[in-house]
């Protein structure tokens, strides 16, 4: 009897890991939640994802968020002070009202917009000011050699559905060379 | 015939089993396949006949066939994507002053004001530039790449009005 009992065992961690296999494949599981969609382009990443993969829809309401020329600018050369700021931010989940939209950087939260019976986000770059400031950092600092600091920044919007959408981008800063 | 022998038959046919589930469990009626989240062509499933219907009891419905004439499928350009912007940098004076990342984007806008007031720079004194009237004369660089390996630069050089700033040092009487 014991000689049986390892064949099987071995039968069912084999079953397990299929199963596994099988979830993963479906969708990928970003922290806790189900990714619906995602899409990589030259290291940034895109992607909308719902709760749990019982609600997940086949075609979700909200949309990717639109974050176009993530910007870094230096406006004094004589300080080590830069600002980064996007054109705007742009996300849509009708008929679904839109409940929060947050920009996080390097991984600080800096930026919450709350929705208010809107089916829609936008933020233009004049309603975060000038932008974050952030140091430029030296030459390469960043990984490039020709820039300064480079900031990860994550951007998430999440609507009254309980389906997300997020942004994962890297911004290359202008080096502060005094 | 060995139990141990058997065990492991056992165990070999539980695996097949859970290949079998794995590969049907994406199958879909539809044709299509659902692989990371995202509905793909099956590439089992082929070439379905044109067929319409309109269903239902009765010798003349009174819904008609749905028109959906000239489905197409173009390719203008063979082998050519959508092409994204990746950066676009601005440089004055030979320093970097502006690093700019695309995010799924096929074109860069940036307004005047996004840089308000805009880069410092030195103004320099009458003549600075070449032209009497104004000060330094500073050159500019704007740089663009996208992801076909294209790049696009703009060459300039812009005149600032002249300033000079002039310190006046206190007379102190002793």
């Amino acid at each position: 009897m014991r000689r049986i009992i390892t064949p099987i065992l071995v039968m069912l961690i084999g079953l397990a890991g299929v199963f596994w296999w099988v979830q993963s494949a479906r969708g990928q599981v970003d922290g806790d939640r189900f990714v619906l969609m995602s899409e990589t382009q030259d290291g940034n990443q895109r992607e909308v994802s719902a709760e749990n993969q019982a609600n997940a829809p086949t075609q979700p309401d909200i949309g990717f968020i639109d974050s176009p020329s993530a910007v870094c600018y230096q406006p004094d050369p004589g300080l080590d002070a830069c600002w980064i700021n996007w054109y705007y931010l742009s996300v849509s989940s009708s008929p679904n009202y839109m409940i929060t939209m947050t920009v996080t950087l390097n991984p600080r939260p800096v930026a919450h917009v709350q929705g208010f019976f809107q089916t829609s986000i936008y933020v233009p770059f004049n309603m975060l000011g000038d932008g974050f400031k952030v140091a430029c950092g030296p030459l390469g600092a960043g990984g490039n050699p020709t820039l300064g600091n480079s900031y990860g920044y994550t951007i998430r919007a999440r609507d009254s559905a309980n389906l997300g959408s997020a942004n994962y981008g890297t911004v290359y800063c202008p080096a502060f060379i005094p | 015939m060995n139990r141990r022998a058997i065990g492991w038959i056992i165990a070999a046919l539980g695996l097949a089993l859970g290949g079998l589930i794995s590969g049907g469990y994406f199958l879909n009626v539809g044709g299509a396949a659902r692989l990371d989240g995202i509905y793909q062509p099956n590439p089992t499933a082929g070439p379905a006949a044109n067929l319409r219907e309109a269903i239902g009891a009765g010798d003349s419905p009174t819904i008609s066939f749905i028109e959906n004439p000239s489905a197409a499928c173009v390719n203008l350009v063979p082998n050519t994507g959508p092409n994204y912007i990746i950066t676009m940098t601005v440089e004055i004076d030979g320093r970097q002053r502006a690093s700019v990342n695309g995010f799924f984007q096929t074109y860069m806008y940036l307004s005047g004001d996004m840089f308000d007031p805009g880069f410092k720079v030195v103004c320099g004194p009458p003549g600075a530039g070449g032209k009497p009237e104004l000060g330094y004369s500073h050159s500019y660089t704007i740089r663009a790449r996208e992801t076909g390996g294209l790049g696009a630069a703009n060459y300039g050089s812009v005149y600032c009005p002249a300033d000079l700033a002039q310190i006046y040092l206190p007379i102190v009487l002793r």
